[in-house]
């Protein structure tokens, strides 16, 4: 067939200028493409460690049988788990493949054409992606001092904004709303809107002023809460993670949830996490602060600008193009991740690794700088 | 100042028969009028659309095939298009120099494209998937802006916002741009306010400016899509007088590139490439892609640099090339970085088309023509004459030819330009299927 076809004719206007993201070739091939027999992935703040023991020994007995059986539909034995360990009811909780998945739950949820939600311009992208793709509009508020400008992002709420989406602390800039300005946010907002704060970074993170947002929730019915079991329990390959709310709002956002989207072994390993001593966590987070010194203290020495704030990143501004600063790390084998497509040129973002993939970071870095 | 973009278009199917000429001649007339041209324009528009339909219905398409002339306004300009499908065509008769006579014979006045290029400011020939489109372009007027003898106050404010003008804010500050800048380094919308105030009203371009807490304009940029993967920045442009001739680029101009690539960051573009106005340290932000001599009206070459940026991570490409241009390519890739797999394609005796189809951009207004190839034939090298010829009689200075190196025919012709004088100037990153490869003609005679 010689002809072009085209769909244009059936493709509503928002997704005709909807821009696809386009994820990184498999290992292998970038291996192979940029010409290096090694590969320290610093790019995604993956967890170097791998998951939790007992996690580890969930997947390695998966039986292939269990693969002919359709996994639980709504991960039942994972929300009793989350009720009795946070004393909540099990119907406060939905799953989905990976935190991506219950993002457009709730947007397909509570927005329809001519609402608009509002959030940072440099934040995770994936809120905007998905209310842009759904014809919702996305109100940018830019970061005030790299974080959520609470002020700012009240000022533009109208009354077609139906979501507010915090992530906190921020990828990638690290910042983050202690307890008693989320507090004072949402009683701002006295429940007029639904405020979603997305803590995919939660476990991370030390400080003692930092909120437990999930304990907030019976305070605050329009309050949702994200998790993922992708960053800390290192689950990212297995897609799992799950939202938090009210009862109301869980059953208003259950009626755009799709079922049987999380898999059997995804399911086995999130509980084997949640039933883990934490021991697991706290070696992470062991790491994450050591390493984070060395790296900042290379940084300092080097007069390099860096955002070092709560999770397993940072952020480092370079003098020269972040895309190019990447292309010369890959060619030695050390992926990061180039922050443009952030709204943040020419800065890079860089996870904190083990001691090898850092000192192979920073050998790397020296070299593209004296270059 | 928001973009408005609406759909200000007309569009009428009529059968290639010369019986329909009025109708097309009055379609396009009428079109142009509404869509904002001023009577002069509007008629030359309309002498350009009566010999390109004659052309179509007596050579391009004589057997009675069907066009679709849409007429669109994109903000300072009028374009009508005339399409059609690219079966049943004698696809010879689709180049510039194509003639009603054979071609030893032929004069200019038996080319009837080039007659329609005389009446328009810029005149395409473009393949659209499985659609030829033939595309004339006419500005709308404007009235020059006041020249600015006096230098206007520079700025001095470091208390800064980066914005979008309002479209006074955009004109007052195409004036300032004027009054602080050579007319080379300039565009030649800065000319003309009104004309950047549409284009950016029209919502093909983008300009946001630095403006100080009085209200003060400290400088700007402007930018649009070139291609649906490349984004063209045109600045910066900064009102300071302490910031020429730094070493360090200006903190200003940073501040606006930063704006410009994060608000381009999240487009459909892959790399974005910058053509600033004058010579400064711009490797903070953009990669040294080469340099580019650009003819004046007189024949002066005036040198001009392009830089570029990926927007996205590298995924790698394919590059399709002769061994003749492979050490420029391999160090040109070394020396950006950029990993691509390179390979020959060379002649193996297939048979080729008789016909080759040279798709032409050419802008009257920059003496400028961009050419590319749209069919390959035997007879690349003859017809690739013919239309240097062409362009040297009509006053043309600037011949670039585009090779887009993700096509292995369009590869095939390397050899061919080299042959007569073109230069590989430098690529351009994923501007076409793959990286555009630009070949400018060195010295054309005038």
């Amino acid at each position: 067939m010689n002809q072009t076809l085209s769909f244009r004719h059936l493709t509503p206007e928002y997704v005709q200028r909807f821009e696809a993201y386009v994820p990184s070739k498999p290992d292998d091939e970038l291996k192979k493409l940029f010409g290096c027999s090694r590969l320290f992935r610093l790019n995604n703040n993956e967890n170097p460690l791998g998951p939790c023991p007992s996690a580890a020994k969930v997947i390695r007995s998966f039986a292939p049988s269990q693969a002919s059986i359709y996994p639980n539909g709504d991960c039942w034995y994972l929300r009793q788990k989350l009720a009795e360990k946070h004393g909540m009811n099990p119907d406060q909780f939905l799953f989905g493949n990976g935190a991506n998945e219950v993002i457009a739950f709730v947007i397909k949820a509570f927005c329809q054409n001519s609402d608009n939600i509002i959030t940072a311009d440099k934040t995770f992208a994936v809120y905007e992606w998905v209310a842009e793709f759904s014809g919702i509009e996305t109100r940018k508020v830019p970061l005030k001092d790299y974080g959520f400008d609470d002020d700012e992002m009240i000022r533009r709420i109208d009354d077609h904004t139906k979501i507010l989406f915090v992530c906190n602390p921020n990828n990638p800039t690290g910042t983050y709303w202690d307890c008693a300005k989320l507090r004072g946010f949402l009683n701002r907002i006295n429940g007029r809107q639904i405020v979603v704060v997305d803590e995919a970074y939660y476990e991370f993170v030390e400080k003692p002023d930092f909120p437990d947002a999930m304990a907030l929730i019976a305070e605050y019915p329009n309050l949702v809460v994200f998790r993922t079991f992708s960053k800390m329990h290192a689950l990212a390959g297995l897609r799992i993670g799950y939202l938090a709310g009210s009862r109301e709002a869980v059953d208003i956002i259950r009626r755009t949830c799709v079922v049987y989207s999380v898999n059997t072994l995804a399911q086995a390993a999130a509980m084997a996490v949640l039933e883990d001593n934490g021991e697991h966590i706290q070696h992470t987070r062991n790491l994450v602060r050591r390493q984070k010194q060395v790296l900042t203290e290379y940084l300092t020495s080097h007069r390099l600008p860096f955002l070092s704030g709560e999770g397993n990143f940072i952020m480092i501004r370079l003098p020269m193009s972040d895309s190019l600063a990447y292309r010369r790390l890959m060619m030695q084998g050390i992926m990061i991740r180039s922050m443009t497509v952030f709204r943040f040129p020419n800065w890079i973002r860089v996870t904190i690794a083990l001691p090898d993939a850092m000192e192979a970071f920073m050998t790397g870095l020296e070299s593209i700088l004296t270059w | 100042m928001n973009a408005i973009v609406s759909q200000q278009w007309t569009s009428l199917r009529v059968a290639a028969n010369d019986m329909f000429l009025p109708v097309v001649m009055a379609f396009v007339e009428q079109s142009s009028l509404a869509l904002g041209l001023g009577k002069p324009e509007a008629l030359k528009m309309t002498l350009a659309s009566e010999e390109l339909f004659l052309h179509l219905c007596r050579v391009i398409i004589p057997n009675l095939g069907m066009i679709n002339i849409r007429c669109t306004c994109k903000g300072h300009v009028v374009q009508s298009d005339f399409s059609f499908q690219e079966t049943r065509l004698n696809m010879h008769a689709f180049n510039l120099t194509a003639s009603l006579k054979p071609l030893e014979s032929a004069d200019l006045d038996d080319m009837r494209l080039i007659l329609a290029s005389r009446s328009v400011d810029r005149l395409k020939i473009r393949r659209k998937r499985n659609l030829l489109e033939i595309s004339l372009i006419k500005e709308k007027k404007y009235p020059h802006a006041l020249a600015s003898h006096k230098k206007l106050d520079s700025f001095t404010c470091k208390d800064y916002v980066i914005l979008c003008p309002t479209a006074e804010e955009l004109k007052y500050f195409a004036l300032l741009t004027r009054s602080f800048y050579e007319e080379n380094e300039i565009p030649h919308f800065f000319q003309y306010p009104g004309m950047l105030a549409d284009m950016i009203q029209s919502g093909g371009y983008h300009a946001i400016i630095a403006r100080g807490p009085a209200g003060e304009i400290g400088g700007g940029i402007v930018w649009h899509l070139l291609s649906d993967k490349t984004v063209e920045a045109i600045g910066p442009f900064v009102l300071e007088d302490s910031c020429s001739n730094r070493p360090v680029l200006n903190i200003l101009a940073a501040s606006l590139i930063e704006a410009c690539i994060s608000e381009a960051g999240r487009t459909s573009a892959i790399a974005m490439i910058c053509c600033p106005p004058e010579s400064g340290q711009y490797h903070e932000y953009f990669e040294y892609l080469g340099h580019m001599s650009r003819y004046t009206a007189n024949g002066v070459p005036v040198q001009r640099a392009s830089w570029f940026r990926m927007m996205h991570e590298d995924v790698g490409a394919v590059v399709w090339t002769t061994k003749e241009l492979e050490d420029f390519l391999r160090q040109t890739y070394r020396r950006l970085f950029l990993p691509r797999e390179i390979r020959m394609v060379g002649d193996d005796g297939e048979s080729l088309h008789a016909h080759s189809v040279l798709s032409t951009q050419m802008d009257r207004l920059r003496y400028q023509v961009d050419l590319d190839i749209l069919w390959p034939g035997a007879d690349i090298e003859d017809n690739l004459l013919r239309h240097l010829h062409l362009f040297q009689k009509e006053g043309i200075r600037n011949m670039v030819f585009e090779i887009d190196s993700g096509v292995a025919w369009k590869s095939a012709i390397i050899p061919c330009l080299l042959r007569n004088g073109f230069q590989p100037v430098h690529i351009l990153p994923y501007a076409g299927d793959g990286d555009v490869i630009l070949f400018q003609l060195l010295h054309p005679t005038s």
